[in-house]
């Protein structure tokens, strides 16, 4: 979808065009609810945080630069809102750790075998930057510069942060047997 | 191996190695078996998540978002002050006028002279476009998506003249079938869309990958005033959604 296309319905929607709306949020929504339910590995709260990016993002419509591109920007907003979730759940996880509760709630409802779990375990181990990039370049398929432009770092920066995470992910299913030696 | 080597191995799993690297990688993948097994593995990483199941988009996510997000409400013209729901305003503005125009009339009143001659005048009267005719605003808009294509259709313009834009993007080969058969519309012009009967009424667009075009209306006849065009989304020619975009534009609701 072009940048001019984006531009146009931003207009639309700044004029309150509700179908403007509804088609700018058709042509992301899926996107971003992807990045999201990778990121959390929970199909409740990648909903939760999917239609929070959509509000925030439109409440700031005005803080908008309209240089950028704006699936760059709602990736962004995205990417925050998913890692500030993460850190929510470690926080009430440590919370009802003191509290002597167990935590019930179901991490990785997506997963039906062994091999997802064994993944999203993996992904699990890498910091809050490392499993963003790879979210971005292994499920989404964006290049180093367009994760470059989500994250407003430098390219080279993406493929230190990809390097990385991929050997600590190999490192990881390796000493799990899922890749071969 | 070396930190280089590995970093060269992983810019070709990303497709991002220049023609020289290439040459390099080659060069090392045939010497060192140890790059040949990093290689393997990395390939198997990216298939495994590749290979990762998609989780399903929740079926009602879409409607919470839209009843989430505020939009601003559209400005209202002059003229929608002017309707009988805005009875005061109508009454006021009534009033002032009269005062206003009793007022000049009592004190500038020394008769009406023309300043100059205007029997060699001829006037004509021009016929005004409809409302939002030109301006370029969108009349009518649909969207489609599912996880392998997204797309979808804006009317603009107006009057004699409309434009359907599509903007779309499909893993599969997909088309959308434009019908203007009774919408007293035909296609004008419209890049490399050519209408498959003679009346230029039926447009087929087949697309895959990224499409973006436009395609130019017009009435059929001078008097035809526009109805709607109809659309389908196909897969080949499976029918996956059908529906009508209007020429009309909705009124304004306070």
């Amino acid at each position: 979808m072009s940048k001019d296309q984006d531009a146009a319905l931003l207009e639309d929607c700044k004029r309150g065009d509700r179908k403007a709306l509804d088609s700018l949020v058709r042509r992301y929504e899926r996107q971003v609810f992807k990045v999201a339910v990778r990121i959390l590995g929970n199909r409740d709260e990648a909903a939760d945080v999917t239609q929070t990016v959509f509000m925030k993002a439109f409440e700031n419509l005005h803080k908008y630069d309209a240089k950028r591109r704006f699936f760059s920007w709602i990736y962004r907003i995205a990417i925050n809102e998913s890692i500030n979730q993460l850190n929510r759940r470690k926080n009430a996880d440590v919370l009802q750790e003191h509290l002597g509760v167990s935590s019930d709630r179901p991490d990785n409802q997506f997963e039906n075998d062994q091999m997802s779990s064994e993944l999203r375990w993996a992904l699990d181990q890498l910091s809050s930057d490392q499993k963003t990039v790879i979210v971005l370049r292994h499920f989404v398929e964006h290049s180093y510069d367009e994760i470059a432009e989500v994250l407003g770092i430098e390219p080279k920066t993406v493929k230190s942060r990809l390097y990385s995470a991929r050997q600590k992910m190999r490192d990881t299913l390796l000493s799990k047997g899922i890749l071969e030696a | 191996m070396d930190e280089r080597s590995q970093a060269l191995i992983q810019a070709e799993l990303d497709g991002e190695l220049g023609s020289e690297q290439q040459q390099q990688l080659e060069a090392l993948l045939e010497h060192s078996g140890e790059a040949r097994i990093y290689q393997r593995q990395l390939r198997q990483l990216h298939e495994l998540l590749q290979q990762d199941a998609e989780p399903e988009f929740p079926d009602d996510l879409h409607a919470s978002i839209l009843a989430s997000v505020h939009l601003p409400k559209p400005k209202r013209g002059l003229a929608s002050y002017l309707s009988p729901v805005n009875m005061h305003f109508r009454y006021g503005f009534a009033a002032l006028a009269t005062f206003g125009l009793a007022l000049g009339v009592y004190k500038y009143n020394t008769g009406f002279e023309l300043q100059q001659d205007t029997s060699g005048l001829v006037g004509t009267m021009m016929p005004m476009s409809e409302p939002g005719a030109g301006t370029g605003r969108a009349i009518d808009r649909i969207s489609m998506s599912r996880d392998d294509f997204s797309a979808e259709l804006t009317l603009r313009g107006g009057g004699d003249s409309y434009q359907l834009q599509l903007s779309a993007q499909a893993r599969k080969p997909m088309n959308v079938l434009i019908d203007l058969g009774s919408s007293g519309l035909r296609l004008d012009s419209g890049g490399d869309s050519v209408a498959d009967d003679a009346r230029n009424t039926r447009v087929r667009i087949e697309f895959q990958g990224q499409k973006e075009l436009t395609l130019n209306l017009v009435p059929e006849t001078e008097t035809a005033s526009a109805g709607d065009i109809g659309y389908s989304w196909r897969l080949g020619d499976k029918v996956l959604e059908s529906g009508y975009l209007r020429t009309q534009a909705e009124p304004e609701h306070n």
